[in-house]
């Protein structure tokens, strides 16, 4: 499943070293003072990092992909829309998986609103991420942020279904 | 005593590795499985955490706080809000990539709409996947999806700033 770097991250990866280079010439005292708070910043959130990544790879074991569609793709009732904003939610599909699984679906006829609604959450809520976003901007931040991310992907999920 | 630290410091993965213990001996088909659909991600933090290391020097060490306070401040009103958008919106990698990013536009004098317009935008809105998006559920979905998401990431930060303070945020 690995991906080589795409044109984006290669020109953010360009963007990055020539502001870093420009830091450095123009105060280079400054610029290793805040590399120093950075460093520990990152080394503040790599375990977690490690953690979130490995929980990932745990639940797309336990709830393939295969999984989701075949219930995203089951009825239109409210609870499937409700269920699969929850799937969003604790799973991390990649982009180039989820477009396809999810047009295919559409493709066969299935109901867009339980679908939307897993790619809204799937990418704005974040349960495996809750601990490290609770860890660096506290509980009520986290909680509000992802408690309205999810709302509002059932409120796009519905309006798109009347749209379209 | 540092032991001690070190493990509150990195509960999520001292938990994942004891599941994985677990697994490892009830059902090993599995758990090795489980580490292969993680070396996607694993790739991912690995090509993205250097720049994320670099833009975080860079903001501190060359953005003056006048200048984010400015731009992002609670009275860079909905210019500040578009802007907080575009810089979301340009950037690449998982939301957690964001966290240091936002945490340090937090430090420097941005509000905490605008953090949270960056951290959403950064998580939802990508060219990449605009595209992808667009390939496989046409154009129309693409850009009416978009267009609710980004209103529905504006009003979050206009919450955001009406019943959130400053206080709420731990600092490092």
């Amino acid at each position: 499943m690995g991906e080589s770097m795409d044109i984006f991250t290669l020109s953010f990866w360009a963007i990055s070293i020539i502001l870093f280079v420009i830091s450095i010439t123009k105060d280079k005292k400054k610029t290793i003072i805040a590399m120093k708070k950075s460093k520990s910043m990152m080394k503040n959130m790599i375990g977690e990092i490690l953690g979130i990544i490995f929980l990932i790879g745990l639940v797309l074991t336990f709830i393939p992909p295969e999984t989701i569609k075949a219930f995203l793709g089951s009825s239109k009732s409210p609870l499937v829309t409700i269920i699969s904003a929850l799937a969003g939610s604790v799973t991390l599909v990649p982009a180039f998986v989820a477009f396809p699984l999810v047009g295919s679906l559409v493709d066969a006829g299935a109901s867009i609103v339980p679908a939307v609604a897993f790619l809204t959450t799937l990418t704005m809520v974040g349960v495996v991420t809750f601990p490290l976003e609770k860890k660096k901007f506290g509980f009520k931040f986290a909680l509000l942020r992802n408690a309205l991310s999810f709302v509002f992907a059932i409120a796009i999920a519905l309006v798109m279904g009347v749209i379209l | 005593m540092k032991i001690n630290k070190l493990m509150r410091k990195n509960k999520t993965l001292i938990f994942v590795a004891f599941v994985y213990i677990v697994l490892f001996i009830l059902n090993p088909e599995k758990a090795t499985k489980a580490i292969s659909n993680s070396t996607y991600y694993l790739v991912e933090m690995i090509m993205i955490m250097p720049v994320v290391y670099l833009l975080t020097v860079v903001l501190d060490a060359l953005i003056p706080k006048e200048a984010i306070i400015k731009g992002f401040g609670s009275d860079s009103g909905l210019k500040g809000n578009i802007l907080a958008l575009f810089l979301g919106s340009i950037s690449a990698g998982p939301i957690y990539a964001a966290f240091p990013i936002s945490k340090m536009l937090l430090d420097k004098g941005a509000s905490l709409g605008n953090v949270v317009i960056v951290l959403s935008s950064w998580a939802v809105v990508k060219l990449p996947m605009l595209a992808n998006e667009a390939k496989f559920l046409g154009v129309k979905f693409m850009a009416i999806r978009w267009a609710f998401t980004v209103i529905a990431i504006f009003i979050m930060g206009y919450v955001f700033n009406r019943y959130l303070r400053t206080e709420d945020i731990p600092s490092e």
